[in-house]
């Protein structure tokens, strides 16, 4: 049997009894309740440093530099107000524009500050701005830049003015002198005046409001005067340009030879020489003398064959001051120069081509009017003839003038230009308006469109020969009114005027494209043959069946046939022309260096006409 | 980190297994010292990002702390239990003048259940023991910023946390007077791991410093404190057991 251990019971005060171990329990409850609360009591920060620094007091010692000194400002241009702000010790920490009360926004290097203004138009407005500098006390609020002084500035009118720039620079000689005037600039951000030669781009600075142009001599040119401001900024202020005052240069002739005549300069004083310049147009501009300024003409031999006085001549004015001079080419330096070629009379379309010489239309800008001229072959000089007139014609050999006014047909006699016939077309037909493009021959007999129908009309005697329906057509007619003729695109039509009717002859068809108006008419002289040019072949065809009588071939560009010569004036390529005898087709000259213009070339009396200037054939083959 | 967690649990399965004789409920109070060196470090980046001369006032000083205990005697020389410490710390930059006043406040507190293994023996009427902790302490950190210029005030706020293991040894000379023990204790913390300290509503923010490397709580640092205990229970124990 196996008998438990004896146990031995301890004695020891601790041992718990049920209600000692109930208060025990209360007392732990509580001893942990104390350290949750201890637990609560965290660390906390309770340390601060105070800093001793002082309030401001007074106003902050700051210099303000501004480049607005009035009340009301004048602007022409956008234009940068400049200000320069030294508030010592301290410190700028913005600075606010207003314009319009609207913040607008400005830019600023070191203690420079600048904001643009700029207008879009003219008008006013009215500007401010708030300075704000840092209080320098070094307090929080102070490193922060939330303490500090404002300075509220004045409120400006700002007039936006407009620049009257062609006006505002004027110039005039004065004791032979250029003086240029301007009125003052009243805006701001004004530093200078600049005035510009814009060929050679000379400037002067100045701040006066005039200047004298000492180099003048006379030169043509473009002058600007700029307001610059203080950032270097050039603003147009003013603009004018100089007509040409150097020396007229004419030419002449004299025994056969070119003479050159020019009027003494008021600014000769200022010109060391004169150097003549000559050009056959093949070759480059050659100096060919040199000549004091006290000299006005020069003669120019002719060589016995050459092309006639097919010349170019410069004549440089060499200023005074060479220092000027930029380029060693006369021709691409600053002064102006009188370029001379035998001017001609210009001219865009002609009419009536004849040993007397040849009229031709054009636009007069002084008086707004269209203006007939007559170049006339024995004095070499323009005359014009009468205004208002459009669409003229003249009869083959030029004896009538047909001269078209509304519903009125005005035939003039041309020895004195004086009205032979006016007949109302009106009594032709209530339709018709537009003279369209009638034409006269030399007996008086009119060919004319109106309605769809073609007229015939005896104008001297006032009567109607004959009409016939047909579209409208470009007319010819022949020299004694027995035959007109009319193209439709690539066929030529030939008609015959009878006492009573009309009557279709014979048509042509051109076998390579259309037939313009300068490729055909009737031979002036010989009224029964009438030519067609189809490149690079002439022919001469019957007026009543259009045989063909004689066929030549010439150059590929014809530019007109002169009936007082019976030469043909063609060209084989741009700078070629070739001169042909209208009754056998043989090359009669050949002339190198001249560009043809198709529209407006013309042969008359061994003289080509073109673009305002005239050739003379000297040397015929 | 995954030895320290092989440890506490073995302590925890001893301390299960074995049949206390003694049961004392105990109560730690004293100063520590938190090392806290990130802490101070995110005070100096500010400090030197501010436009104004302010100052740090408070930079993580020695503080109190609580750690009360429940601790088993499985014989006269080794004691095994539980404990719960709770610390806290804190910094401020501040400054304050005519114009106003700015305050950085950084709050940091931990709170950590633990378990102890402790020894002892008896010298004289005293007790040496060495004391073994291991613990898990929760850091949260507050930090407060104030700036108030005249009369208008900004003030921001973000509470970061973090969950670290730690090691805390410690010397006690203890003092049984009837059914109280007294206790004196030198011990020193370490923070075994750290985890980066994130913010409390979106973890994947931390604290970044300077170097790029993310703001750790480290409380390791020296623990001097002192300790009442007492005895709820005492069991008798077999003549076999007092024989030995």
């Amino acid at each position: 049997m196996i008998r438990p251990e004896p146990v031995v019971e301890l004695e020891d005060p601790h041992v718990m009894k049920l209600p000692i171990l109930c208060a025990k329990l209360c007392l732990a409850a509580s001893f942990l309740l104390g350290i949750l609360m201890l637990s609560s009591c965290e660390f906390e920060p309770v340390g601060k440093y105070f800093d001793t620094v002082e309030k401001p007091a007074g106003d902050a010692p700051v210099n303000i530099e501004l480049n607005l000194m009035t009340d009301t400002i004048n602007y022409y241009w956008s234009s940068s107000l400049n200000m320069i702000i030294d508030p010592g010790k301290l410190k700028v920490l913005y600075v606010k524009y207003y314009l319009d009360e609207n913040e607008i926004t400005g830019t600023h290097t070191g203690g420079k500050y600048s904001v643009l203004l700029s207008f879009n138009k003219p008008e006013i407005h009215k500007f401010r701005f708030t300075i704000f500098i840092n209080s320098g006390t070094g307090s929080l609020a102070d490193k922060l830049n939330a303490e500090g002084y404002k300075f509220e500035s004045r409120v400006w009118t700002l007039v936006g003015k407009q620049t009257y720039i062609s006006k505002n620079l004027t110039a005039k000689i004065v004791n032979n002198q250029l003086e240029f005037s301007w009125p003052v600039y009243d805006g701001p951000d004004y530093q200078n005046y600049r005035f510009r030669e814009v060929s050679s781009g000379n400037t002067y600075d100045f701040t006066t409001t005039s200047f004298i142009l000492s180099s003048y001599v006379g030169e043509s040119g473009d002058c600007n005067l700029y307001v610059v401001d203080n950032a270097g900024t050039e603003h147009l202020w003013g603009r004018c340009t100089l007509n040409k005052s150097l020396p007229a240069l004419k030419i002449g002739s004299i025994n056969n030879n070119v003479i050159l005549t020019w009027n003494k300069s008021i600014f000769k004083d200022k010109i060391a020489e004169y150097q003549i310049f000559e050009s056959d147009i093949m070759t480059s501009y050659k100096l060919i003398a040199t000549l004091s300024v006290n000299d006005t003409s020069l003669v120019i031999p002719l060589l016995p064959n050459s092309f006639g006085p097919l010349r170019s001549y410069y004549m440089y004015c060499v200023p005074g001051n060479a220092s000027y001079i930029t380029d060693t080419s006369p021709f691409r330096s600053y002064l102006e120069y009188v370029k001379i070629v035998l001017p001609g009379p210009y001219f865009i379309n002609w009419e009536g081509l004849s040993a007397s010489g040849f009229y031709f239309e054009s636009y007069n800008q002084v008086t707004g009017k269209e203006i007939l001229y007559k170049y006339q072959t024995g004095t070499d000089k323009v005359v014009s003839i009468m205004n208002h007139v459009f669409c003229t014609s003249f009869s083959p050999n030029g004896n009538y003038m047909l001269v078209p006014r509304d519903s009125m047909l005005d035939l003039y006699e041309t020895g004195n230009y004086t009205i032979v016939k006016s007949i109302n077309l009106k009594q032709l037909s209530q339709y018709f308006e537009s003279t369209g493009s009638p034409k006269v021959s030399d007996n008086g007999i009119c060919v004319l469109n109106a309605n769809y129908t073609l007229y015939a009309y005896d104008l001297l005697n006032n009567k109607q020969i004959s009409f016939k329906r047909m579209d409208p057509a470009k007319l010819k007619i022949s020299a004694d009114g027995k035959y007109f003729c009319i193209t439709r695109y690539d066929s030529l039509l030939v008609y015959q005027i009878n006492s009573n009717s009309i009557t279709f002859l014979a048509g042509h068809k051109k076998p390579n494209g259309a037939i313009w108006d300068e490729d055909y008419d009737f031979c002036p002289d010989q009224p029964d043959y009438i030519y067609l040019y189809e490149s690079p072949n002439l022919l001469v065809m019957s007026s009543r069946d259009l045989s063909i009588v004689r066929n030549m071939q010439l150059s590929p560009w014809l530019f007109n046939i002169d009936f007082t010569t019976h030469k043909i004036l063609t060209a084989s390529n741009a700078t070629t022309f070739n001169i042909y005898d209208f009754y056998t087709g043989n090359l009669v000259q050949s002339v190198v260096g001249m560009s043809g213009d198709r529209n407006y070339t013309l042969l008359n009396n061994n003289t080509i006409f073109r673009c305002d200037y005239k050739f003379i054939l000297r040397s015929n083959k | 980190m995954k030895r320290t967690t092989i440890l506490f649990f073995l302590l925890l399965s001893i301390t299960a297994k074995l049949f206390s004789q003694e049961l004392n409920l105990g109560f730690e109070f004293g100063l520590g010292s938190y090392k806290m060196q990130d802490l101070k470090e995110i005070n100096d980046n500010n400090l030197n990002s501010l436009p104004f001369d302010a100052r740090v006032t408070d930079n993580f000083p020695l503080y109190y702390y609580y750690k009360p205990s429940l601790m088993f005697s499985i014989s006269s020389a080794i004691s095994l239990g539980i404990a719960w410490s709770y610390h806290s710390t804190g910094s401020r930059i501040s400054l304050v003048d005519y114009s106003g006043e700015y305050a950085f406040d950084t709050r940091i507190r931990s709170s950590s259940p633990a378990v102890i293994a402790e020894f002892s023996y008896p010298v004289t009427v005293f007790r040496i023991a060495f004391s073994n902790e291991v613990g898990i302490e929760s850091s949260t950190a507050d930090f407060n910023e104030l700036l108030r210029i005249g009369t208008q005030i900004e003030k921001t706020n973000d509470i970061f946390k973090s969950v670290n293991v730690y090691y805390e040894p410690a010397l006690k000379i203890k003092y049984p007077l009837a059914a109280f023990r007294f206790d004196l204790v030198l011990g020193y913390h370490i923070d075994l791991s750290e985890e980066n300290l994130s913010k409390s509503d979106n973890s994947k923010i931390h604290l970044q410093l300077s170097d790029n490397r993310l703001a750790r709580a480290n409380w390791s640092g020296v623990r001097l404190g002192a300790g009442i205990s007492y005895t709820l229970f005492k069991r008798a124990v077999s003549p076999k057991e007092l024989g030995k």
